[in-house]
């Protein structure tokens, strides 16, 4: 095991269709946010994050393995009764991490399959407490590992549950590794189940927040957050920890976009710009980046971070150095898949859109649309009678991208088939 | 249908006298026998997906709309203007009847062979002012009834004498382009249309400018496909140029109404009949066409009336399309049949003195019919609904704009359950 004395802990906190607006950080008024806010003032906040992809379970297969979720042919969503996940062969950053000698740990939702080989456990994580599926699944079960402990679990107190599992992780993994803070790293994932509808929210938070039982279910999502921080700072490790805040995409219902247009599932930008925070616990720069970027990115900047190898041909970029709060590397086109459909990408200043949902030819009459977020950051003037070599070249690129992956994952369709 | 108590000389005798009672601000004038009445002219330009946030007075950052932005400033603008539909026929079936458009069976979008259209038991606004002597004209789009299908359902049958331009949307096909009764062109050229039916309209009204009219020019951009001989001059794009040709041909009918010396005496409106689609802004609001989120059936909304509307205001009280019908025949003394239901009110005495109309509450009917109920004003006590609360005035005069709420409909409903 090579040396792991300047790996840091990682905590990543991944939000189920949280609006981006509705953080206090990113303008939000009306929803008490005070413990993401200060992550947000602490360390990096970026503006221009994009989700792995519109739905959720090809975002997190994207955000765990760096790869598009569309090479996998993954459903929008696993419900209870698909045979799909995520394949063995698709390496997550939890897998790559726990290579190098870190100790892992999800907490929450999964959704990324339930038959045999695509456990948690199957994926890199040595530890795994939480669901298979969200909200909108009932009854939804409770697994300790692979055992299901509580068969009607009441997605209500999943919030706490969850943050209690992450802290126990990490408290008794410091236990382990004694006072000098020997030992090896922890990578923990609490993924929530809130705020994805239909919205629970524990008694003491009904009806506390002035937005409705969605402002409840985050108010309560924020206080949970805040334990969490307090928790990591004062639990004193040798080695520093990296916290992350992000959502798996847009929100869906309810939720603000910050005035953008669309929602989950679409890839207007209101559906795909999701928050991301990323703090020290032992203090660093505040930075806010603007550079669009995706939540594929997490796997190599993690896996960079870790002082891990990176795999060859992954989708993600390298965004290490702004996490570690050296400087904010650029980052090539950000692609944004709706289930098989590479339906648009952002490029700098231009967002080009070639179809709408499923793409049907019905779909594509009035495409493509190029939008210039700096004039029309709502997505409202299709500009591309006056940038035809723009859309030309962005169209060449987003084409490359979509036959790559759909080669992809027509092999894998076949294999299957064999 | 009955006649009014107007006679036509009645109508002729008084053109004179209309601006004094305008002035006067009494929106009904006294109907007894020979005593004048107000008999404008009116103008009312209906765009087709405009949205409230295309015009440079609504805020757009790209498109530019000098006329337009000089009508507001010469007369009123409405912050809360709700269409009758976040979709077309409906939309255009409020406006032209006065009835939420399930009302008078026109709740869904008209396609090319339906049978289903306008009714002949229906009064149009055409049909009062066409009884009480006005010359009256639909130039642009119908979208009420297929002629070709049912030649009843044809403008001509419904109290217009002019009808100049197409029967549905301009994505349709066939697409015939009438003239009167005649079809002209199958399909027409499209981005000459917008310049066609100005030069129609400008025809009709020199036609008639010595006796009261009605122009209704339902304009067919900037609707899909977007079609414009002023093809990339705007920022915006082609929906932008599309907006920006409408702009500039406004100000052609303005100035022929100037130059006919009718202007003073003529009420101008422009509005549109529902939010944008595939392109377009609906500003801050939430939501596009065929939505009834604020951004589907919150329009812009702008009237010039010299003497009569006061100049430079923003009128901030809701508003909803089937208030034209009943608010013009107010205007001009007519009365309202009293054998049907109208849904829209008279918002001119309100309108021209600041003040909010009566009712508290319009609706608004999504594309299968079901109304909507979009409770209007800050006034309303703490009920919310998705279909959104209007944007609320700071202290310094400004709009904040309005943000699309959250649902507070579970939570009141679960705190009354938890305080009984």
């Amino acid at each position: 095991m090579r040396g792991l004395g300047a790996s840091p802990n990682i905590v990543l906190v991944v939000a189920d269709d949280l609006g981006i607006g509705d953080i206090g950080a990113y303008g939000g008024r009306l929803i008490r946010t005070p413990n993401m806010d200060l992550l947000a003032t602490q360390g990096v906040r970026c503006e221009s994050m994009y989700a792995a992809a519109a739905t959720d379970t090809p975002a997190r297969a994207g955000m765990l393995v760096g790869r598009f979720g569309a090479r996998y042919n993954l459903p929008a969503s696993v419900s209870a009764d698909s045979a799909v996940g995520l394949p063995l062969d698709a390496v997550t950053v939890a897998r790559l991490l726990r290579q190098t000698g870190y100790v892992t740990g999800l907490f929450g939702q999964w959704r990324l399959g339930a038959r045999a080989g695509q456990h948690p456990l199957d994926h890199g994580f040595d530890r795994f407490a939480g669901t298979l599926y969200g909200t909108d699944v009932a009854p939804l079960t409770w697994y300790e590992g692979k055992v299901a402990v509580e068969t009607e679990f009441d997605p209500a107190f999943a919030a706490r549950r969850i943050t209690q599992n992450a802290m126990d992780f990490v408290s008794e993994h410091r236990e382990a590794a004694g006072a000098r803070g020997e030992g090896r790293p922890f990578f923990a994932v609490l993924s929530h189940l809130a705020p994805h509808a239909p919205f629970r929210a524990e008694p003491r938070f009904f009806g506390t927040s002035r937005a409705g039982l969605y402002g409840d279910v985050v108010e309560q999502l924020d206080h949970y957050l805040g334990l969490l921080v307090r928790h990591l700072r004062e639990a004193r490790h040798g080695r520093r920890t990296l916290i992350i805040f992000t959502s798996d995409n847009g929100p869906r219902y309810e939720g603000r976009t910050q005035a953008r247009r669309g929602r989950k599932p679409e890839v207007f930008d209101g559906g795909v710009r999701v928050p991301f925070l990323a703090t020290w616990t032992n203090g660093g720069r505040n930075m806010v980046d603007r550079v669009p970027r995706s939540l594929l990115d997490l796997t190599p900047s993690l896996c960079a971070l870790a002082g891990a190898g990176t795999p060859t041909g992954l989708d993600g970029a390298d965004m290490s150095p702004l996490l570690a709060g050296h400087y904010a590397p650029e980052r090539g086109p950000v692609f944004l898949f709706y289930n098989e459909y590479l339906n648009a990408m952002r490029s700098g200043r231009w967002k080009l859109h070639v179809a709408y949902g499923s793409q049907s030819a019905y779909s594509r009459v009035y495409m493509p649309q190029l939008f210039d977020t700096e004039a029309d950051f709502r997505e409202n003037y299709n500009v591309a009678n006056l940038h035809p070599d723009v859309v030309s070249r962005l169209q060449a690129r987003l084409d490359r991208t979509a036959a790559d992956v759909a080669a992809e994952a027509a092999a894998r369709s076949e294999k299957e088939m064999a | 249908m009955t006649t009014t108590a107007l006679s036509r000389r009645d109508v002729l005798k008084s053109a004179g006298a209309a601006g004094l009672l305008a002035m006067a601000g009494t929106g009904q004038a006294a109907a007894v026998g020979d005593t004048p009445t107000t008999t404008p002219n009116f103008v009312v330009i209906f765009c087709d997906d405009l949205g409230y946030g295309d015009l440079g007075c609504y805020g757009s950052p790209l498109v530019r709309t000098p006329v337009l932005d000089g009508m507001a400033d010469r007369g009123m603008r409405f912050t809360d203007f709700y269409a009758g539909s976040p979709v077309c026929t409906p939309s255009r079936a409020a406006l032209l009847t006065g009835c939420y458009a399930p009302r008078v069976n026109l709740g869904r979008v008209l396609f090319p062979g339906d049978t289903n259209g306008l009714a002949a038991h229906e009064r149009t606004i055409a049909e009062y002012l066409k009884d009480a002597g006005y010359a009256t004209a639909c130039i642009g789009k119908w979208h009420l009834g297929d002629p070709r299908a049912v030649p009843e359902h044809h403008p001509l049958e419904h109290g217009f004498d002019r009808f100049f331009g197409l029967p549905y949307s301009n994505d349709m096909d066939p697409l015939p382009l009438y003239d009167d009764r005649e079809v002209i062109a199958e399909p027409p050229d499209q981005a000459a249309l917008t310049r066609q039916y100005t030069e129609q309209a400008v025809s009709f009204i020199r036609d008639h400018a010595d006796q009261p009219f009605f122009l209704y020019l339902p304009y067919t951009q900037p609707h899909e496909p977007l079609a414009s001989e002023f093809a990339h001059r705007s920022a915006a794009g082609s929906h932008g140029d599309s907006v920006e040709e409408i702009d500039h041909y406004v100000g052609v009918l303005l100035d022929e109404l100037t130059n006919l010396g009718v202007r003073d005496n003529t009420c101008v409106i422009f509005t549109s009949d529902n939010g944008p689609w595939y392109v377009g802004s609906s500003g801050d609001l939430y939501g596009r066409k065929a939505e009834t989120y604020e951004g589907g059936v919150r329009v812009p909304f702008i009237v010039e009336w010299p003497n009569s509307t006061p100049a430079g205001v923003t009128y901030r009280a809701p508003a909803h399309l089937t208030d034209l019908l009943p608010t013009l025949l107010s205007a001009t003394g007519i009365d309202l049949s009293p054998d049907r239901v109208i849904d829209g009110r008279d918002v001119l005495p309100a309108s021209r003195a600041g003040n909010r109309p009566n009712e508290a509450t319009s609706s608004t009917t999504t594309t299968a019919g079901r109304p909507a109920t979009a409770t209007p004003s800050a006034e309303a006590t703490g009920s919310c609904t998705s279909a959104g609360s209007a944007g609320r005035t700071s202290p310094d005069g400004t709009s904040r704009p309005p943000r699309r709420p959250h649902n507070c409909s579970t939570f009141s409903a679960i705190r009354r359950k938890a305080t009984t």
